[in-house]
């Protein structure tokens, strides 16, 4: 674990002053002409994050020959696209802070939030419009569609007990898999890989992806409120039913109580007690094998790529990902 | 207005709806339109490119897409905080399809201008919300016509080039647009008087009739004329109740 953190950190290392183009491009097109949006996108920008699809793009990007600052302003327009989100989905959850910080809508309200993820989006467009290959517009629109049916989905399927693992599973590709595959896959598209060499790496972002997610439904349930930066259980709190929670209901002996507590007007108590089920049920462990299971996928499609360099760094990257705990 | 405009709108709100559509949307109750002012200017401008059927109908939708996408977001204050998320998700849905189609045309020069149309509009939205002083009408209008129009000045720029003269006509039409929707809204005592609003629609008037006789065979500027017709009346109606009649 020592020994894959430090080369983690190299990666990060090696990688730095291409993140720190992505980062320069970033606060570029986030700049505006209109001062509080200006604010809202640095606000944004100084919350940073692990910058994980950028990185993953800048990777896959070196797996062929060509050497392309398109590659960096399809990592920024990726994460701009992510910010996007975010900040339209704290709207969604109503979140007065992300990563301690107060959101965008808790400092300046709904509609400011509204604007500033359409600003956002707007400026991720263009900036994929400066690349000259429509491959990538037809793999970026397909995924963004996809991706904004799986935000729908999620909210259909609030407290829906009844909904099985494909809907789950079909969900979290969408909501988060997706993005993760295209950073990837147009990375590795712009830097000049093989068909089979993007396509490989189109998979091994999407298993990634969807253990990423799997991980980061079970940190809600095990994470400490300080440092995920949400309460414990703030999935089921909000009526989000999650992997770990799919695999407890299987518990006939826990299944009945669950679904009693678990409704849209269930108390602070309620609440508490189904995730204290849903934790001492053993459906952590479950759900972690599960990711453990995508990784393995995840790592088996980088078989296909040429370059040592990139199956080596992926796959530290991938595997400090499955290890993390916030 | 012709039989084939008619037959496009119908297509083309057609398809922009099915786009739109999402089952648990439906079920929820969100409901989601077309601007038909949007579509009569801009097809407008793309039957003065003589653009082709088919590219029209793939434009029109992708814009009209991208404006339901953007003025549904207006509305997330307006509804029940359980709806809330729904409005969200229906405006970014709008503009996914928008991006979609855009990036089934091909035309990345297209989609580069409306994005910074799409910049332009937030910044002026953002600018309205948070202004801490009282704006001026002026002022009001002015940012007005960039959240309403820029959208289509974005369309004429690159089918049209940037000939002024397509501008201020589109500006006048826009203008118009947004002071009939003033009228309608009975927003006028919050923000405009009657006189303003009569002086604006005037000067939009005034506008129309510079242009040279020959140009009004051109679609744009049939359509201005067209549009401004009932508008006219508006206008002899504030300025009797001005007492200027």
């Amino acid at each position: 674990m020592r020994d894959e953190h430090v080369d983690f950190q190299q990666i990060y290392e090696e990688y730095r002053p291409r993140l720190e183009q992505v980062e320069q491009i970033l606060k570029e097109r986030a700049r505006s002409n209109q001062a509080e949006l200006t604010s809202a996108g640095e606000q944004l920008l100084e919350a940073g994050g692990k910058r994980i699809r950028p990185l993953f793009a800048l990777i896959c990007g070196t797996v062929g020959e060509n050497v392309s600052d398109d590659v960096a302003k399809i990592a920024a327009a990726l994460e701009m696209t992510h910010m996007a989100t975010l900040v339209h989905d704290d709207v969604i959850d109503q979140a007065a802070l992300r990563r301690g910080r107060p959101t965008v809508r808790s400092a300046f309200g709904n509609l400011a939030a509204m604007y500033t993820g359409d600003y956002l989006f707007a400026r991720a467009i263009q900036l994929l419009a400066e690349v000259d290959n429509q491959e990538v517009h037809r793999a970026m629109a397909n995924g963004i569609v996809k991706m904004c049916q799986g935000e729908i989905e999620q909210i259909q399927d609030f407290y829906n007990w009844s909904q099985g693992f494909k809907t789950y599973f079909r969900r979290i590709q969408r909501k988060t898999a997706l993005l993760i595959a295209l950073s990837c896959g147009l990375g590795a598209l712009v830097g000049g890989g093989r068909n089979e060499e993007v396509h490989a790496l189109r998979r091994f972002g999407y298993y990634t992806g969807m253990a990423f997610q799997v991980i980061d439904d079970v940190l809600d349930f095990t994470g400490s409120a300080e440092v995920v930066g949400k309460p414990v259980g703030g999935d089921l709190r909000q009526g989000n039913i999650t992997l770990p929670a799919l695999l407890a209901l299987r518990n006939p002996g826990l299944a009945k109580r669950l679904q009693e507590l678990v409704h849209p007007a269930m108390s602070a108590r309620e609440a508490t007690e189904a995730i204290d089920l849903i934790v001492g049920s053993g459906a952590l462990g479950e759900a972690k094998r599960v990711a453990d299971w995508y990784i393995a996928k995840a790592l088996l499609a980088l078989q296909a790529v040429s370059r040592v360099s990139v199956r080596q760094q992926l796959t530290t990257l991938t595997l400090f990902l499955a290890d993390r705990t916030f | 207005m012709t039989d084939s405009k008619e037959a496009m709108f119908r297509r083309v709100e057609r398809k922009a709806l099915t786009h739109m559509h999402h089952g648990y949307l439906t079920i929820r109750n969100v409901r989601q339109a077309v601007s038909r002012f949007h579509f009569d200017a801009g097809y407008a401008i793309l039957s003065a490119a003589a653009v082709k059927d088919d590219e029209v109908e793939q434009v029109l939708t992708a814009l009209l897409l991208l404006e339901q996408g953007l003025s549904i977001h207006d509305d997330v204050d307006r509804c029940q905080s359980s709806d809330q998320g729904l409005i969200v998700l229906a405006g970014d849905y709008d503009s996914s399809k928008y991006y979609y189609i855009l990036a089934g045309v091909g035309d990345s020069a297209l989609m580069f201008s409306l994005c910074e149309a799409v910049v332009q509009i937030n910044e002026a939205k953002m600018a309205l919300l948070l202004s801490t002083a009282p704006l001026s009408t002026n002022e009001y209008m002015r940012l007005m016509k960039v959240v309403e129009g820029q959208l289509l000045k974005a369309l004429a720029c690159h089918y049209l080039g940037e000939d002024g003269q397509w501008m201020l006509h589109i500006d006048s039409l826009v203008q118009a647009y947004i002071v009939q929707d003033e009228l309608r809204a009975h927003r006028f005592s919050k923000r405009l008087t009657t006189r303003q609003a009569s002086e604006w629609l005037s000067h939009s008037l005034e506008q129309l009739e510079m242009v040279a006789g020959g140009a009004l065979t051109n679609p744009l500027y049939s359509f201005l004329v067209e549009y401004f017709g009932p508008i006219r009346e508006t206008v002899r109606d504030l300025q009797l109740a001005e007492g200027k009649g």
